[in-house]
């Protein structure tokens, strides 16, 4: 339990908490020192029904600590807790993560617009059209239709009937969605047999 | 001029050269070898009106513009 919530922590502020039951304890300042103190002498004496499961296995964890911190001191070795974070130290690292989320998604954002005017670039007006309209488009090759867009996997379409037949499986990864179906529309019209290749097919049924 | 768009994660990183300076040839060129060499694929574009490009496999400096495609798998 302890471990659980100290990660929990050290995830939100970056830092390396733990503390392993039997080798260090690398989070506790005096105030935890003290309070699991007292919580453990309730939680051994006759009110142990007072505290509930979590401060008993924090507690019992510490127990384990508490018992070799005695055996190490008869021993001669000292342990030294590390100083734990201020308020300020936290907010800081709040601050950090912020940031860097923020830059993130600021360089996602830059990615998709240049993925998105590249993407544009390479479309017929009427494929353009139908893109901004409903995010997708349709690309002639030698043996049917396909369709790509946002919503759904590449599909092939029947140029008879106008029903789609099969929908394809594939990934360019590593780039924006745009730069994705730009990838599968400049495949299937330089190298259809190599899209259908590639691509896992399923059948739609009729 | 052309110019070589690359599909990546910054959306597409591009490389211009001046198909009368050799300097520029040369480092397209060896863009686009390095990058076929890691197995994307080379389409040559033109114009802007989505007319249908092809695949190459040699780097011509007097094409308008390339587009290299990372690998694509089935999933």
């Amino acid at each position: 339990m302890a471990t659980g919530l100290l990660g929990g922590i050290g995830a939100l502020t970056g830092a390396t908490l733990g503390y392993t039951a039997g080798t260090n304890c690398v989070t506790c300042n005096n105030v935890w020192q003290s309070w699991n103190q007292q919580t453990y002498t309730i939680g051994t004496g006759t009110t142990i029904a007072t505290t509930n499961t979590v401060w008993y296995a924090w507690n019992d964890e510490y127990a384990q600590y508490a018992t070799q911190q005695q055996v190490r001191a008869q021993l001669g070795q000292v342990i030294e807790y590390q100083p734990s974070l201020s308020v300020e130290e936290i907010r800081e690292a709040q601050r950090q993560l912020e940031a860097s989320q923020r830059a993130a998604q600021e360089q996602r954002e830059t990615a998709e617009a240049k993925a998105r005017e590249l993407l544009l670039d390479h479309l017929s007006p009427a494929q353009r059209a139908n893109f901004e309209a409903h995010r997708l488009f349709i690309v002639e090759g030698k043996k049917a239709n396909y369709q790509l867009g946002y919503n759904a996997a590449p599909r092939r379409i029947d140029r008879a009937t106008g029903k789609h037949t099969h929908t394809y499986c594939i990934h360019c990864s590593g780039v924006p969605k745009d730069d994705e179906l730009l990838a599968f529309k400049l495949l299937l019209e330089a190298d259809e047999e190599l899209f259908l290749k590639t691509a896992n097919a399923t059948r739609i049924a009729a | 001029m052309g110019t070589m768009h690359t599909l990546d994660t910054s959306g597409d990183t591009k490389i211009m050269w001046d198909a009368d300076k050799q300097d520029e040839v040369d480092a397209a060129r060896s863009m686009f070898n390095h990058l076929r060499n890691k197995h994307y694929l080379a389409f040559k574009a033109e114009g802007k009106e989505g007319r249908q490009g092809s695949q190459i496999d040699r780097f011509d400096p007097d094409l308008e513009r390339i587009i290299m495609v990372p690998r694509m798998v089935g999933g």
